[in-house]
């Protein structure tokens, strides 16, 4: 009987079809006390890594830019390109030839309550891939009091530009160096 | 044979425990004949095995408008807890927007029964991490348009994004969409819930 | 042998509404197609599945032109349809934010990618989409939400973040996808994947 993917009731299906689910988890990570955390070793048989990250930050301040580095290359080579709205402003900020990428942004103890977090949704297509940069998109909230100007809505992008290569590594980590606290969360997926 | 048991390759039954492995599962889909409903809610609990949901939906009312803003409200908390941000263009004007202390978070753009054409619709997609903890307050992120004729600024794109903040943090059991104007959603008004591992 | 309604794998069972409970599953990628570069379009077979198995469509990529430009836009044609696409767009390059629209244009655009005239050839362009209530049982216009980013050098104003919404008005379910550069043609490493939800 012929196998494909293609079925009406009573025709075959392969495992091909069970192989196709998707996503698939790779990792938890609960940092809490540490600047940074990793997945490593990660696996290179998806096509695409999905990563949600949710947390807080102890910088006594509104919080910290939260990082993403690949395969450890901590030099400055990263580029990122944000695009974000505070209020009524709409805004865009570029860092350029920086030690890591923007993916979000994660209250601090000046937040209203130890309840306030951010979070993070980011895609790394193709991370297998050998003759690209190591890239991401994301789209990424926080709101860290109930006043205005405390709340924003942000996509952001960004990639290392020094080297080509899979990425093997994921470090998140927070900007001012401050620590991750209890709670906070990251999960990493391969898409098939 | 059984009903809900799929077979493994193997010749093993696998249940709904394999079902809860994978690491996505659509957890309901809510798709409202017209004229019925101006809200459509999934209520939990969601499955514990899944730590964050995704909502994708697709979305039109009755209200005499050309456009709405869809809202989501968390808990049934009617409270003025959600707190929302968003940016979007519209034409050749960006804007950005914050809503403060309301009873529900703005998550996307839809349209109403003045639009151009019966078939615009608005959608999008919103994310909610980590929706089970009970010690950091529930947030989400997203985004969303809507296409209501076919002249200039008649269309609208933005990032969503937004928390619930003061009162208790309890873990996300209900979610409930109703346009900003509640009206009757218009078939094919399509909402899908997703949990992910 | 199975009954009516149970799909078999590899001589096991596995029933629809196990299928329906899935929460996405990869309907087409070009790498595992076979695509060869360069390439002038991307276009996803008809996109096998049964349509009660799944409602909206997901999508990721990442590709690179050998257009004689820096950056370049991608773009999409659900059904081939080379006509009636709306798009708005809001964007950040820089600290400029700018908002824009397209009317009645031949493709919807879904972000933007690096060209050949970038500064290095490792520089590509990352996104992803989705199709809300891609397949309906009802009228509606095929509509799009998407983000990307693309950077295309390491100086000032040469990263893009690019959002849009979208719709076709030639097009109500989507049984296929053709994806295009605005001109030249996609090169190695570029990738499309396409999942049902």
């Amino acid at each position: 009987m012929t196998k494909n993917l293609m079925f009406a009731p009573g025709e075959m299906a392969t495992t091909e079809f069970l192989n196709r689910m998707a996503p698939r988890l790779i990792g938890t990570n609960s940092p809490s006390g540490v600047a940074t955390l990793s997945f490593s070793s990660i696996p290179q048989t998806f096509k695409h890594l999905l990563l949600v990250g949710k947390g807080r930050v102890s910088s006594a301040t509104i919080g910290a830019g939260i990082g993403i580095r690949f395969n450890t290359v901590s030099t400055a080579n990263y580029h990122d390109q944000l695009l974000q709205g505070i209020v009524a402003t709409p805004s865009a900020q570029e860092a350029l030839l920086a030690t890591s990428a923007r993916i979000g942004f994660f209250p601090g103890t000046s937040a209203l309550s130890t309840a306030d977090d951010g979070w993070a949704y980011v895609l790394m297509p193709n991370y297998a891939a050998t003759t690209s940069f190591p890239s991401y998109v994301a789209l990424a909230g926080e709101h860290y009091n109930t006043t205005t100007g405390t709340g924003r809505a942000q996509h952001l992008g960004g990639q290392l530009q020094s080297a080509t290569g899979a990425i093997s590594t994921v470090t998140l980590l927070t900007q001012d160096a401050s620590n991750f606290v209890a709670d906070t969360r990251f999960d990493l997926w391969g898409l098939t | 044979m059984p009903t809900a048991y799929p077979i493994a390759a193997d010749g093993t039954f696998v249940d709904t425990a394999f079902l809860n492995a994978l690491g996505s599962r659509n957890l309901g889909v809510v798709a409202p004949a017209s004229g019925t409903t101006a809200s459509v809610t999934f209520t939990g609990p969601f499955p514990s095995s899944y730590n964050h949901l995704m909502v994708v939906w697709k979305a039109r009312t009755a209200l005499a408008a050309a456009t709405d803003f869809l809202m989501c409200q968390v808990n049934n908390d009617t409270n003025s807890v959600h707190y929302w941000q968003e940016v979007h263009g519209t034409g050749a004007t960006a804007v950005s927007a914050e809503g403060l202390g309301q009873n529900a978070w703005r998550v996307g753009a839809i349209t109403g029964a003045s639009a151009a054409s019966g078939f615009d619709f608005g959608s999008g997609w919103l994310l909610i991490p980590n929706f089970r903890s009970t010690t950091l307050r529930h947030g989400f992120v997203g985004s969303s348009g809507e296409w209501s004729g076919t002249s200039t600024g008649n269309g609208f794109h933005g990032i969503f994004a937004g928390q619930i903040k003061l009162g208790v943090a309890a873990a996300v059991s209900i979610l409930k969409f109703t346009g900003l104007t509640p009206a009757n959603f218009t078939a094919p008004t399509t909402f899908t819930l997703y949990g992910l591992t | 042998m199975p009954l009516a309604g149970w799909p078999v794998v590899d001589n096991d069972i596995v029933n629809y509404s196990w299928l329906n409970a899935i929460g996405a599953v990869q309907l087409y990628d070009s790498t595992d197609a076979g695509v060869t570069f360069p390439v002038a379009s991307i276009a996803t077979p008809g996109l096998p599945w049964p349509t009660n198995a799944y409602t909206h469509l997901f999508g990721i990529w990442t590709a690179r032109t050998n257009s004689a430009t820096t950056v370049e836009f991608v773009l999409c044609r659900p059904n081939g349809s080379s006509s009636s696409s709306y798009n708005q767009a809001l964007r950040g390059a820089g600290a400029t934010v700018t908002s824009a629209e397209n009317l009645a244009s031949t493709s919807l655009k879904i972000g933007l990618c690096a060209g050949a005239s970038s500064h290095n050839a490792g520089d590509f362009g990352d996104g992803a989409f989705f199709f809300p209530g891609a397949v309906l049982p009802g009228s509606h216009f095929a509509e799009l939400t998407a983000f990307s980013f693309a950077a295309s050098n390491t100086t000032t104003g040469t990263g893009f973040v690019e959002n849009y919404s979208g719709k076709n008005q030639s097009v109500g379910n989507i049984t296929s996808l053709t994806f295009l550069p605005n001109t030249g043609s996609f090169v190695a490493g570029t990738r499309f994947t396409v999942y049902g939800l």
